[in-house]
């Protein structure tokens, strides 16, 4: 006892306490007063991006200064002598006193009067802003000190100020504070990465000062903040790609063909395009706010896309490669829903000849049947009066249904001794919902955008393309033998309406008996009927009927290729022969120029394919004699080949398209959750597996090692009961703390110690042996007592807890 | 015997017949003696159950005399087994000569011709000369001739009381005598028994007109010993029994020890106390920690290093262990190191520092075991 005591008074303690929560603890490294500062910084940073959009400079001030006055509040109560409970109450009284107060500042109008009106509108918001930030921030400091554990609120606060910015920034209406909006746009910036960075950094200090404060010392309910990072991280990756702005230079460069992609927005499936481009629209609601070189944007309105060359006359046009899908090109690239059967066929328009993709053949080739069936998708399902895309999971698998993010193999390849390995690259000039390959691809893979300015997207496939003539394949059987019976049945399933199967027999019943039996024979013979008397018109649409296939066969047989590949296909299979339709794109093999093919959007075709054994799918497209529409232009050979120069150029440098690369994050974001994931689980694997091997290798390890093994087994256990050693205490001084409630472990202590300290030569074999049986015999006995302690939650956080024996030392 | 003893403890300067009479003592001491020692001589200690008894007999005596103090009295003990002498801080009236005089009690001069008794106490004055203290040398002129007569630190307890009163010369006389266990008078040196223990006393707050220690004289001491105040129930204690503790009778029936005996227990301890290697490198540790920290002027000696391991040995036998561990290091480590260090200036609680060093030493020797 100091002479002093009596002497010491309220202050001088208090003088006291402060000295220790905000100076130099117990010879702490010098840095150690960095700390308190760091904190409030850091929390007043997470706190401001929180309020950032709702206030102005008074509102930050008394934030800053509340943060300041919250930690140190915080301090003291948690070194206080007062309960839990008071502080918890006090604090949540004094919030309320000062929301109230803020509100009489305004309110009463006497005061409002007093100070007049702007005064008293600043001293309102400072009131509320002061006690929002002081007194949570208190409470939850004084939480910390008090238990330990509570420090994950406060790491948990920070982040959700954080999290609550990137959720709301989603919404896009961020404008304030203007002065730093503004700021932001002059200089380039949206101000939402201008909070997102403040923010980040923000809980990335709190994080460093809590790990350096807290030393090694991990906590069961620590883990509970992992899943709030990750969370958060999750999110600023959905978010990076929205804030992104176009730059300068691709904004004002001219764009030459329609290959230029829309920007912003990555999701074009996006319903209201508006949604995309927050910022945008913002802009040209409130126009005068100081974004001049965004007004120029706003006289899109609320197209999602300003692309300019686009045909001004042709409204919400955006994206003419997806939504219209269903309403223009002679066949339009199949959309994610089937094309009606009656769809209006679109005229020859100029749409028509854009250039869709590039294809670049990496081997030579020449299609049996004179033209490239580029696949995208399958038809082979029956609904109501069409065939749509399978729901079955075993069949038409050889379509590939996204883009590839990584080599892949596509599912059910085709036997390959008809057939030829065709490599190829495809560059897309237009934005696609789905890729295609010739038929039939066995291998999608990714390849970099050889120019981001003119492509959409790139990627590679390697296509079994049929090579046999249709004369080697005469005497292939139907069907795989490999399919299972139902599978058989599936594709053989003929329409309803008994008419196709009459007429199938009567087309067929003229073949001679040798080679009716022939599927192909069969096959052939009805395409040869419908190439004689169908008659090919994109303008006879069959709209408005209920079957518009049976309208156009029995009907006018006017039609087109939907038509034609639905008619044969049920012909096909009346006869028993498995038969489906093909989707995509055909282009004539006269235009290809060297290794090009250029695919326009007036290319897309749907034909009808038959599966021969030992071939696979072979398309056998009809070919109508009569053609009523006008002949179709002729390929504009110049831009081909200018695109196809443009596509074989190999990108100079990867990071030059990162931001383009990042256009696709919706996409990308999957292989990165999955990877996260993976490497979570194999961390939480590997940690279970350190735990569950410390714990069990006592009962095995040698008898020498068993001091070590042994002890660190125990205090495993205790560990996961929260008892651990503390920093700088002795394993006698620890053991003899905690055998007061586990009296085996003083025991155990003492082999240990006696182990470690003892001198060597008295540890001889038959002493280790003896010392090994008393090792296993307390252990058991250690291992009872932690059982019989074992209630509670925390006992059990304990046990599920992986890493909780990197809290025994 | 006790009668006897009283006049040289009383006196504030030594006075020359006590040290002369110290060998009649024995003539009619021996019906005081207690029934431990009887007639034979007790058998000599070979093992260490042997210098725990020594320790517990001790102990026994010590806790019996002084009420409350039970660390402090382990402490001393150790410093008698582990030949180290003890500077205990504490205010007047705290019990530090009922201690001393309680140790100088129980330890029976088993060597009675050897001119040296088993207690002195010396009051330090400012005007005290260092022959005062060592002896000096007579004119004896009945054979006219010179002769040697021992002063009061020809003794085996030596309590030096409230040492920073007197003349840096008289404390460096016995700074000498502390740590060659020898004095030089007259250019001629003299051996001071191989048991030899120093307790000196100071006053921590009354510090008008003292000399304060020097550090090279602060490090001769093992340990110093903060005393505080005890507790109130030790305290009552104390008052119902003070007639009882005043008549020494009473203790007679509680045991004793012999000078042998407690040599025979060093020995035994400094030969059967394993230290490990670990232990030296964590004290080494400790020091290197001391002299790179900069809150610390000068840090640990080589000597402070020399000197713990006795003693750390002696807490080991204590605890009836058969080796040092980090406990012991814990345990004494403050008392051992914390007042040879020089420390930079606004360090209020060098033991606290101290024991923050020799945490991390010890939390690197614990997370080694494992």
């Amino acid at each position: 006892m100091s002479p002093r005591d009596p002497r010491k008074n309220a202050a001088e303690t208090l003088l006291v306490k402060l000295r220790r929560g905000l100076g130099r603890e117990d010879g702490e490294s010098r840095l150690a007063w960095l700390r308190h500062p760091l904190r409030i910084l850091s929390t007043a940073l997470a706190l401001g991006c929180l309020v950032w959009p709702l206030t102005d400079g008074v509102g930050l001030g008394a934030l800053l200064v509340g943060t300041l006055v919250g930690v140190v509040l915080g301090e003291l109560a948690g070194r206080s002598a007062w309960r839990g409970w008071v502080v918890a109450a006090g604090a949540g009284v004094a919030f309320a006193a000062l929301n109230s107060l803020a509100m009489l500042c305004v309110r009463v109008e006497w005061i409002a009067r007093a100070l007049g009106p702007t005064t008293a509108l600043s001293v309102g918001v400072a009131l509320r802003f002061f006690g929002f930030a002081a007194l949570p921030v208190a409470a939850l400091r004084a939480a910390a000190i008090r238990v330990r554990a509570l420090v994950f609120l406060e790491v948990a606060a920070c982040i959700a100020g954080l999290a609550f910015l990137v959720q709301s920034h989603r919404g896009g209406n961020l404008a304030r504070p203007l002065w730093l909006g503004d700021y932001a746009w002059r200089a380039g910036l949206d101000p939402a990465v201008v909070l997102l960075a403040t923010g980040t950094v923000a809980f990335l200090v709190m994080a460093a000062v809590l790990a350096a404060e807290h030393g090694r010392r991990s906590h069961v309910l620590s883990l509970l903040a992992l899943p709030l990072l990750a969370w958060f991280v999750f999110t600023s990756f959905d978010v990076a790609h929205i804030v992104r702005l176009p730059k300068e230079s691709e904004r004002d460069h001219p764009v030459e063909s329609h290959g230029e992609p829309p920007k912003a927005p990555p999701t074009g499936e996006k319903p209201d395009g508006g949604q995309g481009q927050p910022d945008k629209d913002k802009d040209s609601s409130d126009g005068g706010q100081g974004q001049p070189d965004k007004d120029k944007d706003s006289s899109d309105g609320g197209q999602g896309q300003p692309d300019k060359d686009k045909d001004p006359s042709d409204g919400g046009q955006g994206q003419p490669d997806k939504d219209k899908d269903s309403s223009d090109g002679r066949d339009s690239p199949p959309p994610e829903e089937p094309p009606p059967l009656d769809a209006p066929p679109p005229p020859d328009s100029p749409e028509n000849q854009q250039p869709m993709a590039i294809v670049l053949l990496g081997d030579d080739y020449d299609p049996p049947g004179q033209m490239f069936y580029l696949r995208q998708e399958s038809w082979s399902q029956f609904a109501e009066n069409r065939l749509v895309p399978t729901t079955r999971p075993d069949a038409d698998r050889d379509a590939p249904s996204e883009f590839p993010t990584r080599r892949q193999d596509v599912g059910d390849p085709p036997p390959p001794g008809a057939r030829k390995l065709i490599h190829a690259t495809v560059a897309m000039v237009l934005e696609h919902k789905k890729p295609f390959a010739l038929e039939t691809p066995v291998v999608m893979d990714v390849a970099p955008n050889p120019d981001p300015k003119r492509f959409a997207r790139a990627y590679r496939f390697e296509a079994l393309a049929q090579r046999a003539s249709f004369a080697e394949l005469l005497t292939a059987k139907a069907g795989n033998p490999a399919w299972s019976e139902e599978l058989r049945e599936y594709y053989t399933r003929p329409a309803i309406d008994p008419r196709y199967a009459a007429l199938a027999h009567d087309i067929t019943r003229t073949l001679d008996a040798k080679k009716r039996v022939l599927p192909l024979f069969q096959a052939l013979s009805v395409k040869l009927w419908m190439d004689k008397n169908l008659t090919y018109s994109t303008r006879h649409r069959h709209a408005d009927v209920a079957d518009p296939a049976a309208d156009f066969l029995f009907g006018d047989r006017i039609g087109y290729c939907v038509h034609f590949a639905h008619v044969a296909v049920y012909l096909w299979r009346s006869l028993g022969l498995p038969a489906r339709i093909g989707m995509g794109y055909a282009v004539n093999a006269e235009s290809r120029e060297g290794s090009a093919l250029m695919v326009k959007s007036g290319d897309g075709h749907a034909w009808p394919e038959l599966y021969l054994e030992g071939a696979g799918w072979v398309v056998l497209d009809i070919a109508p004699q009569k053609n009523i529409d006008l002949p179709a232009r002729p390929v504009d050979k110049e831009l081909q080949r200018k695109l196809a120069d443009m596509a074989r150029k190999v990108p100079e440098e990867k990071p030059k398209d990162g931001p383009r690369v990042s256009n696709l994050t919706p996409k990308l974001v999957l292989p990165w959750r999955k990877l996260l994931l993976v490497l979570a689980s194999s961390i939480l694997a590997a940690l279970y597996a350190i735990k569950a091997w410390r714990r069990l290798l006592p009962r095995f390890a040698r008898a020498a090692s068993l001091p070590r093994v042994g002890y660190r087994a125990a205090l495993d256990m205790l560990s996961e009961l929260e008892r651990t050693r503390r920093e700088g205490e002795t394993r006698e001084a620890f053991g003899r703390r905690v055998s007061r409630e586990f009296p085996t472990f003083a025991r155990v202590t003492d082999l240990h110690i006696e182990h470690y300290f003892g001198d060597p030569s008295r540890f001889h074999a038959e002493r280790l042996a003896g010392a090994a049986v008393e090792w296993r015999r307390s252990l058991a006995a250690l291992r009872d007592e932690c059982r019989t302690m074992r209630h509670g939650p925390r006992a059990w956080l304990g046990r599920v807890n992986p890493a909780s024996f990197l809290a025994s030392k | 015997m006790n009668q006897e003893l009283e006049q040289p403890l009383h006196s504030t300067t030594t006075e020359p017949k006590a040290s002369a009479k110290g060998r009649d003592l024995d003539d009619d001491g021996a019906p005081l003696q207690s029934k431990y020692v009887t007639d034979t001589k007790a058998p000599p200690i070979t093992d260490l159950e042997g210098a725990f008894d020594v320790f517990s007999r001790m102990r026994e005596r010590l806790r019996a005399a002084v009420k409350g103090r039970d660390d402090v009295i382990e402490l001393v003990l150790i410093a008698v087994i582990a030949d180290g002498h003890v500077l205990l801080e504490d205010f007047p009236g705290s019990g530090k000569t009922t201690l001393a005089k309680a140790l100088g009690d129980c330890i029976i001069d088993d060597e009675p011709d050897d001119n040296i008794v088993t207690l002195r106490r010396i009051q330090f004055t400012p005007d005290l000369l260092p022959s005062d203290v060592t002896g000096t040398t007579v004119f004896d002129p009945n054979t006219n001739r010179f002769f040697f007569r021992p002063g009061p630190i020809f003794a085996h307890v030596v309590l030096a009381d409230e040492i920073n009163r007197t003349s840096p010369k008289v404390q460096s006389a016995l700074l000498e005598a502390m740590a060659e266990k020898q004095v030089t008078v007259d250019n001629r040196t003299r051996k001071l028994d191989e048991f030899f223990l120093v307790i000196a006393t100071q006053n921590p707050l009354d510090v008008a007109g003292t000399f304060p220690l020097p550090n090279a004289q602060l490090d001769r001491f093992l340990f110093k010993i903060r005393m505080t105040h005890i507790a109130p129930e030790h305290e009552l204690e104390v008052l119902r029994n003070f007639r009882h503790l005043k008549a020494s009778a009473d203790r007679a029936d509680l045991p004793r020890v012999t000078r042998t005996e407690i040599l025979d227990a060093r020995k035994v301890v400094s030969e059967s106390i394993y230290v490990d290697d670990k232990v030296h490198h964590a004290l080494v540790n400790i020091a290197a920690r001391t002299r790179a920290d900069e809150r610390i002027l000068q840090g640990a000696s080589t000597r402070s290093l020399v000197l713990a391991l006795p003693a750390l040995q002696a807490r080991a036998m204590i605890q009836r262990r058969k080796f040092v561990n980090a406990d012991d290091i814990d345990a004494l480590a403050d008392r051992i190191f914390a007042h040879r260090l020089e420390f930079a200036p606004g360090i209020d609680s060098p033991a606290e520092l101290v024991r923050e060093l020799c945490g991390q030493e010890l939390e690197r020797l614990a997370r080694g075991s494992v």
